[in-house]
């Protein structure tokens, strides 16, 4: 065994310090018995097939060295560590931990429901794969701050988590956003909640111009960033504002349509968005803008499927997991949806919201996936992350790119890149071990057996099982 | 008619500033048209049963003028402005609309919870519950923009007297705000203040070094405190500064011999049960407190519901909860009606005694319903069981009502203006049906309810909550 290679390899790469390790030995030990199916700190995955994130194709009969958390081999011949455990992985395929930029910690339903989910939330995303989430948008912030502490500190299973600020929005706006009235008070809100914890702003549809310029400035000067849901501001004027990320896509840019009024939140409009020529002048206008600035966008497909009628949005796991009176509510909703003949969204809008961003993509944008765990609730916390990706396939990208999307992308948006999002040698070993091969069928990435955050390897089915019945009430 | 007598008098006792009436015409259309039965700008209530809300007998055959919003006179014999409608309402009893001190603008309950700002307003003004104080929220910003869409008259329900979100100490997955130091605790206040919070609710883990930041930073901005305590003695409450405590014997934890500073001792209801209401230990507390002017908020309701059979299956209340809760909470009922080892309603009895005693050795006690727990004490049906329950405590139904009105106006620090049924006061009121004649659950007969001398009507804000109560 060379292991003067390994030796050197492991000095060359810094260990950066800002990512903290969470090793088995720090978790409590209930987290560590119910959830923990490997702990050691050092062993091999052997013979997957490897999607590492970074976009190139599946590598097949690949190894994998984790030595405490960190990543210190790939390759079809590795090194075995002395001591290290050896675990054959045929039939299996590797890919990142998931990076869901759009992933709220609270869920709504059909019927007007709305819960927190500081039990739900944290299990489903860390156990379909998700172990990086930035929440969006919040509602009880309080809740959310605590159960970023109780995951850091152990007590609880879940992902990393980047901590949005509560909604901002403007008079008229939804009913648990703070409606920001002026630019002094936009201020206050983005110093208090920067010192709270809070790395991002999330902005709504209605908000303002000149509360979104304080915003945009007291946040920046904080190191904060700051994304929106817009649509009273258009991409395009996000972008000249100084926005950081922009989410959802075609169907919340208001850039097309020739009845948007400053300030003013157009009601969508769906004949503009299913004529919308992808490869026209005026999205391209967009992208070149929001490129060149360096804006990237949330792909949130998962939730806008839900609105468009006879799609296969009748998860098996997703209705299980739903308590009864959700599951009864959200499935008399797609009753409606699907025999509705002037849906909200359309085959045609969906179908040219995906092709919106292929050519983002092409033209060089950064795209990151989210689920958006709302609406009438039929795409969940990590099961709506997966749909995300199956969707992005659907879209016409390879699985290798989806999976750069949904983890690389994602991580470069939050700026962990150097330490998280792909499978590479120096980086923290957050992974996620499917059971198949087939890199071609989109599914495969349902088939989630155990999600390593921090190399600590945690049973996918565990935590979901947990959750069943559960969604909607907390 | 002695109209000069009239005027004098209209003119000598100042229309309140402070508050700007809304009147009907400051109601939108939709509000107006759907739930507003009196929107005359003067009328007149004749040959009521009025129980004013300053704990004197009731007073029969009563009339009440109303004009602006402001009550004008009241008597046996009243002159009838011109133009004013004149409504008889023989067979009812007119009291003071009630002031809720612990009405949260969420609901919990059998493991569910939900904000509740559709449901919420509607209940406690349809109710009768025409002022609260939200004592400790968990989505802030949805109380603050419903408070707004009621005071520009888009949304019917009470008025509302903003707390900050709950603060408490040490760590876990919870919603309320965790506090680890004094620097943060200002920083909080300083916030909320800012965003329009009146009060600080503190809870059950908070430590006395961030409690004390907290006191000093809310008292420096106007703001008052209460809370929720435990790991805070009633006691120390009152030497850090609390301006008023909740909830009562069932969480005082100065008779515990276990106590520690800061700490929650475990247990704490069953020394509650072996506490002598009318002992040493008890008469310090309270003259503690009645010297400091803190005065003591009751929730019976939220407590009744862990003592075995009891009376908590209003109809009114399972009708408007959402089908799997009722399914719960009746389960949960029928589990303690069962269970012999259920808490001694002794306890409950002693709590009562508790409050009893704290009013009589001149306390301040206000009522309000804190719609949590075991889910079945609702907002508003909640406040009317509680004035149900301080006459089982033993008040009259006049101190239940003063309790459960006049006493939160004046905690509150609006009772010039609100919180009794006299000349010269905003005609915040609730006409029962019935003439009260010893039987307080007339408490639930709320027939229209006054807010600035407009009259909504309770039946349909009550109905339009149906099946929603742990939805929205």
């Amino acid at each position: 065994m060379s292991r003067t290679i390994v030796f050197f390899a492991v000095l060359v790469l810094a260990s950066p310090a800002l990512v903290a390790g969470q090793l088995a030995t720090e978790l409590s030990s209930q987290v560590r018995n119910r959830y923990v199916r490997i702990a050691a700190p050092a062993y091999v995955l052997r013979n997957v097939t490897l999607v590492d994130g970074t976009g190139a194709e599946p590598r097949r009969g690949v190894s994998v060295v984790v030595e405490d958390g960190r990543i210190t081999q790939v390759g079809t011949n590795v090194d075995i560590p002395q001591d290290a455990d050896v675990l054959t992985y045929s039939g299996h395929t590797l890919i990142p931990g998931l990076v869901g930029l759009h992933d709220h910690l609270f869920y709504t339903a059909a019927g007007g429901r709305l819960a927190q989910m500081g039990f739900t939330g944290p299990r489903l995303y860390l156990g379909a794969g998700v172990t990086t989430i930035r929440t969006t948008g919040s509602v009880q912030p309080y809740a959310e701050i605590n159960l970023k502490a109780d995951i850091e500190a152990g007590r609880t299973p879940g992902p990393r988590v980047h901590i949005t600020a509560p909604y901002i929005d403007g008079p008229g706006g939804l009913e648990g956003n703070v409606q920001l009235t002026s630019p002094e008070q936009a201020r206050r809100f983005v110093s208090y909640w920067g010192e709270e914890g809070a790395t991002w702003i999330k902005a709504y549809t209605a908000v303002g111009r000149a509360e979104m310029s304080a915003v945009i400035d007291e946040a920046h000067k904080r190191g904060m960033k700051v994304t929106g849901h817009i649509c009273s501001i258009s991409f395009t004027e996000a972008v000249e504002m100084g926005f950081d990320n922009v989410e959802h896509g075609l169907l919340a840019n208001t850039d097309y349509n020739p009845d948007k009024q400053p300030d003013e939140c157009p009601p969508r409009n769906g004949a503009i968005i299913e004529n919308l020529d992808i490869r026209g002048p005026e999205v391209e206008a967009t992208f070149r803008k929001m490129i060149d600035a360096g804006v990237g966008m949330t792909s949130t497909l998962a939730v806008y499927e839900l609105f468009v009628p006879n799609r296969p949005t009748k998860d098996a796991r997703s209705l299980e997991a739903m308590a009864p009176e959700v599951r009864e509510a959200y499935l008399a909703s797609k009753e409606l949806i699907d025999s509705n003949p002037t849906p909200g969204i359309s085959q045609r809008m969906f179908g040219n919201s995906m092709a919106y961003e292929l050519r983002f993509v092409e033209m060089g944008g950064l795209l990151a996936n989210g689920v958006d765990p709302t609406g009438n609730g039929g795409a969940l916390p990590g099961y709506g992350d997966q749909r995300g990706v199956e969707l992005l396939m659907e879209a016409e990208f390879s699985f290798p790119q989806a999976i750069q999307i949904a983890a690389l992308n994602g991580a470069k948006i939050l700026e962990v890149d150097d330490d998280l999002g792909s499978i590479e040698v120096g980086k923290i070993a957050d992974m996620v071990l499917l059971r198949g091969e087939l890199t071609n069928d989109p599914s495969i990435i349902r088939n989630t057996v155990i999600v390593f955050k921090d190399g600590v390897g945690y049973d996918s089915r565990a935590l979901l099982d947990e959750v069943k019945g559960r969604v909607g009430i907390n | 008619m002695r109209r000069m007598l009239v005027l004098l008098v209209g003119l000598a006792l100042t229309l309140p500033v402070a508050l700007g009436a809304q009147l009907a015409t400051d109601l939108s259309s939709q509000m107006r048209n759907r739930y507003v039965t009196v929107s005359a700008p003067a009328f007149v209530l004749r040959n009521v049963t009025l129980v004013d809300g300053l704990g004197g007998a009731p007073q029969r055959g009563m009339s009440v003028v109303v004009e602006e919003g402001v009550i004008t006179q009241i008597g046996t014999s009243v002159d009838i402005p011109q133009d004013a409608d004149v409504l008889t309402y023989s067979g009812h009893t007119l009291i003071p609309g009630l002031f809720g001190l612990h009405d949260h603008m969420y609901y919990a309950g059998q493991g569910r919870g939900a904000q509740a700002s559709y449901t919420g307003p509607r209940l406690y003004l349809g109710a009768g519950v025409t002022t609260v104080r939200t004592t400790g929220s968990r989505q802030p910003y949805a109380e603050l923009n419903l408070k707004a869409e009621i005071d520009n008259g888009r949304i019917p329900g009470p008025r509302i007297h903003i707390t900050a979100p709950y603060i408490t100490g040490g760590e876990g997955n919870t919603g309320m705000t965790l506090l680890n130091s004094p620097e943060q605790a200002r920083r909080f206040v300083a916030y909320w203040a800012e965003e329009g919070a009146t009060w600080i609710k503190a809870y059950t883990n908070i430590r006395r070094a961030e409690m004390a930041a907290v006191v000093d930073e809310a008292h420096q901005r106007g703001m008052k405190v209460t809370g929720h305590i435990c790991s805070i003695s009633f006691a120390e409450a009152v030497d850090m500064g609390f301006d008023n405590i909740e909830h009562g014997l069932h969480t005082a934890s100065d008779y515990n011999p276990n106590k520690e500073p800061d700490k929650c001792p475990p247990n704490n209801r069953l020394v509650a049960l072996n506490v002598d209401v009318r002992g040493p230990e008890v008469e310090a507390t309270f003259r503690k407190m009645v010297d400091a002017g803190v005065a003591m908020t009751s929730t019976l309701p939220v407590y009744e519901m862990s003592y075995p059979n009891r009376d908590v299956r209003d109809p009114r209340a399972l009708e408007a909860m959402t089908p799997e809760i009722r399914d719960l909470y009746l389960a949960d009922r029928d589990r303690i009606d069962n269970d012999p080892n259920a808490l001694s309603v002794d306890l409950f009895k002693n709590a009562m005694a508790y409050e009893v005693r704290f009013t009589e050795m001149g306390g301040i006690l206000a009522n309000g319903v804190d719609p949590t727990g075991r889910g079945g004490a609702l907002a508003g049906y909640g406040d009317q069981r509680g004035v149900e329950l301080l006459v089982e405590a033993e008040f009259t139904f006049s101190q239940a009502i003063q309790i459960a009105s006049l006493n939160g106006a004046k905690i509150l620090g609006v009772d010039d203006d609100l919180g009794s049924i006299e000349v010269g006061k905003v005609a915040d009121m609730v006409l029962l049906r019935g003439d009260f004649s010893g039987n307080p659950s007339i408490i639930r007969n709320t027939v229209t309810v006054f807010k600035d001398g407009v009259g909504y009507d309770s039946r349909t804000l009550l109905d339009e909550v149906k099946g929603q109560v742990g939805i929205r």
